[in-house]
């Protein structure tokens, strides 16, 4: 044997036993009782700012909630619990929402929590550039009644108002905090935890300690929590096989191995995903406008079949812009567009258009390029002939939204309340050339002034308008899906891609 | 070497104020709006003007590139736009990592590559085709797959080492062994195999020139023809074939990185590119300006050592 092999083999076993002694990384819950009981869970995205003006729904969530209370709290199925706000109530219009507070709360940095917090925060979320600010565009103004009672002023009633407020429109930081302008890289709430800066490498690790101060401790069953983004889906696999981390978010094509290596798999309803026909007035192009031809849009599209290839079934066949978790749901629906191209043709020919007609769309190949193959497809065998014009992705959105594109897919949010998710498609900026009908309007205004109990018979009343007339071709309802190892019990979010910090607790 | 080490030094300055320069007038005139990158496709026109006003980008460029460069000559790089971070000091803790990786592989290929290559050239027979083959196999082998395999099989399944994360040498230098060994021998093959290959022709060539034979007609021990002439003056080439390579380690780890999640400067590239992070992007090609001067330094200095004829240029 050479020198060369015996001086590799000798390298290679000291690495090993070198390593053995290494300090690792990560951890699981630890056992017994008294020990430290530490989550540690593997994210999709860094936190770029821990400013609740900053921040957006879904991802940031689990950041957020480690540090900041929620004016709201949401329940795993979606309904709105009390928090810092114990109690409120809407006068007879739904235009002036007034929230009782609860007066024994302080911050880390030893403000008390007030009413004052209250209008600091929402006028703070309202300026900035996240998504709270669209969550919130309904706050005409907030005002002081007392310290432990706040008044909010709507333009209009919201009835997804205090959903937001249990999510990226809610997060309360201390507004002496907000003042000194740097709760981006400093957070400063009320919350469960704090965050730990000696063991925090931005981008890397994010160590959050038990808050002894806490009002609500029972909810959160453990003493540290520790937050690592794993940008690559190989990594999150490997760190949750290795034990690096507890649980994480993963992707239809992780489930087969995540199974096989005897991990938890955990599943809500998440975003829908299908084409939005914007043009429904024929602006860009005429045939549009005509109801057929939209129809004939959702027969055309194999939407089963992509489900099961590309999104490997995780999901549910839809029609529908809403969660089945939601209200407004109504499974009959689904039934209203199978894959049916000699439909789609025929439908086609009625409107005046059997030798079809050409449809501009944009392509970004990291947003869409998975699907595009079928699109392109799908509405070619019926006569339709996309022409793709294809952007990076850091353009896609000002392209998407410039209106040159009257038919674009899209992935949107599906949450257990309505109202939320018609806000995008139907009142924002989704809607690209501002089409409105007066049913639409209608509905939405009898639902917006309703109670509560009143509202389910009115969504299902405008869902089944919205398929009728074809405003969208949904394909599915993706499913969000979630790992996790045996220490530890999980229950997704509906409507959040990922859990939410208080359902997560160790395993019996 | 005053004047030597003086005029690369100016050559550094200049480099990185040109690369810089370009780079920062060339981002900015891109066509994407970075705040509609930052924020993402749902971003409203109103959230984007917030972003805009808050990032300083409806001040003049040329206004904005003299407050950038001020701060640069100050050693302030500016804030990162996607994490909200100084970032110069997101630089200084992510080269740690990439500078483990990049010199622990290029140490690794260097002594693997020079000696494969090196054997290759001398012994030649069933040993060099051997070796060819062998050569063929590292550069084909793409660098994520071989990290993908010994993170499943080392890490994942075995447990010898962690599957991600990095443990910072100050920290513990067992858990940083730990941590950087599998990306290092991910890393290793393909720059091994360029090393080795550049290393067997050179080597060739050496061997064919007149002096070795007379050298060796003088009757000189072997060995000192081999080592102290041949190796001496075959040097040259692999040497410049390293300093490519590290070169494009310090960029080119990204893939290996992803897969260790490990924070270095190239994924730190890669998201800053993404989401149009100028001040990060900025910062990266200076400090990659500046290392690719001190890398070229360094082996002008060792090619000076291993060739007199070169001293005196």
């Amino acid at each position: 044997m050479s020198r060369f092999t015996v001086f590799g083999a000798a390298l290679l076993v000291s690495a090993v036993a070198l390593t053995g002694c290494a300090a690792t990384t990560g951890g699981t819950s630890a056992a017994g009782d008294d020990a430290e009981k530490v989550l540690t869970i593997g994210a999709f995205y860094d936190q770029p700012s821990f400013n609740p003006a900053d921040s957006g729904s879904g991802h940031p969530v689990q950041y957020m909630q480690a540090v900041y209370d929620s004016l709201t709290k949401l329940d795993p199925d979606g309904t709105v619990q009390p928090s810092l706000a114990t109690s409120w109530s809407y006068n007879d219009t739904k235009t002036v929402l007034t929230l009782e507070l609860r007066d024994d709360v302080t911050f880390s940095d030893g403000t008390a929590f007030t009413a004052e917090a209250v209008k600091a925060n929402l006028e703070n979320v309202l300026a900035g550039s996240g998504q709270g600010s669209s969550s919130l565009a309904s706050i005409q103004s907030v005002e002081v009644a007392s310290d432990t009672s706040a008044t909010i002023t709507l333009t209009a009633p919201d009835p997804a108002l205090l959903y937001s407020l249990g999510q990226e429109g809610g997060f309360i930081a201390s507004p002496t905090a907000i003042t000194a302008g740097d709760l981006a890289t400093t957070p400063v709430g009320s919350g469960p935890y704090l965050l730990d800066a000696a063991q925090t490498t931005a981008g890397s690790e994010y160590t959050f300690t038990r808050n002894p101060d806490y009002w609500n401790t029972d909810e959160f069953p453990y003493d540290e929590v520790v937050i690592k983004p794993l940008l690559t889906e190989a990594a999150r696999l490997n760190a949750l096989k290795s034990g690096q981390v507890d649980a994480t978010g993963g992707v239809a094509k992780m489930v087969a191995e995540a199974e096989g290596s005897g991990l938890t798999v955990t599943t809500a309803p998440g975003d829908w995903q299908g084409l939005h026909i914007a043009d429904r007035a024929g602006e860009v192009v005429p045939a549009l406008a005509d109801v057929r031809v939209r129809q004939a849009i959702n027969f055309a599209i194999d939407a089963e079949g992509i489900l099961e290839t590309i999104r490997l079934g995780y999901g549910e066949r839809s029609s529908q812009i809403f969660s089945p978790s939601g209200s407004a749901w109504d499974a009959e629906l689904n039934e209203a567009y199978p894959y049916d191209p000699e439909e789609a043709r025929a439908l086609l020919a009625d409107a005046g258009y059997a030798d079809g007609f050409d449809l501009p769309m944009v392509l970004s190949t990291d947003y869409l390029g998975d699907v595009q193959a079928a699109i392109e497809q799908g509405l070619g065998d019926v006569g339709i002939r996309v022409q793709w014009t294809s952007v990076p992705l850091t353009s896609l959105g000002a392209e998407m939204f410039s209106g040159k594109y009257p038919v674009y897919f899209a992935k949107l949010a599906t949450t257990p309340i309505p109202w939320k998710d018609l806000q995008l498609p139907i009142s924002g900026m989704y809607n690209l050339y501002g089409t409105e009908d007066a049913t639409v309007t209608s509905l939405m205004s009898e639902i917006g002034a309703a109670d509560d109990a009143e509202t389910g018979a009115l969504y299902q009343e405008l869902n089944e308008y919205l398929v009728t007339e074809a405003w969208f071709d949904p394909w599915y309802v993706q499913d969000n899906i979630y790992l996790s190892n045996n220490t530890v019990e999980v229950e997704m979010q509906q409507g959040q891609i990922i859990p939410s910090l208080y359902n997560y607790s160790p395993a019996e | 070497m005053v004047r030597f080490l003086l005029t690369r030094f100016g050559g550094a300055v200049v480099l990185a104020f040109i690369v810089s320069t370009g780079t920062f007038f060339l981002l900015s005139t891109a066509g994407a709006d970075p705040a509609a990158a930052l924020l993402g496709i749902d971003a409203t026109s109103a959230q984007i003007a917030v972003k805009r006003a808050e990032l300083g980008l409806d001040a003049p460029l040329p206004s904005r590139y003299l407050n950038w460069l001020g701060g640069a000559l100050t050693g302030n790089l500016g804030t990162s736009w996607s994490t909200n971070q100084q970032v110069s000091s997101l630089i200084a803790t992510r080269l740690p990592v990439t500078l483990s990786l990049a010199v622990g592989a290029i140490l690794l290929s260097s002594v693997l590559g020079i000696t494969l290559g090196y054997i290759s050239a001398i012994k030649r027979g069933w040993l060099d085709r051997t070796l060819q083959f062998v050569v063929v196999i590292g550069y084909g082998l793409p660098g994520f797959w071989v990290a993908l395999v010994l993170s499943t099989v080392f890490a994942v399944q075995l447990g010898w080492f962690p599957a991600t994360g990095y443990t910072p040498f100050t920290q513990s230098p067992t858990g940083w062994a730990g941590t950087v060994i599998l990306p290092i021998v991910a890393l290793t093959l393909g720059v091994a195999a360029s090393i080795a290959q550049q290393t067997r022709d050179s080597v060739l060539d050496v061997l064919r020139q007149g002096y070795v034979r007379t050298l060796r007609s003088r009757g000189l021990p072997h060995w000192r023809v081999l080592v102290l002439h041949v190796l001496r003056n075959a040097a040259a080439a692999p040497l410049g074939v390293i300093s490519l390579q590290f070169i494009g380690l310090l960029g080119g780890a990204i893939m290996v990185e992803n897969v260790f999640a490990l924070p270095g400067l190239g994924t730190f590239a890669v998201s800053s590119s993404i989401s149009s992070d100028v001040p990060a992007i900025l910062g990266i090609v200076v400090v990659g300006a500046v290392t690719v001067v001190i890398v070229n330094l360094i082996l002008d200095s060792v090619m000076a050592w291993l060739n007199p004829k070169v001293r005196t240029r």
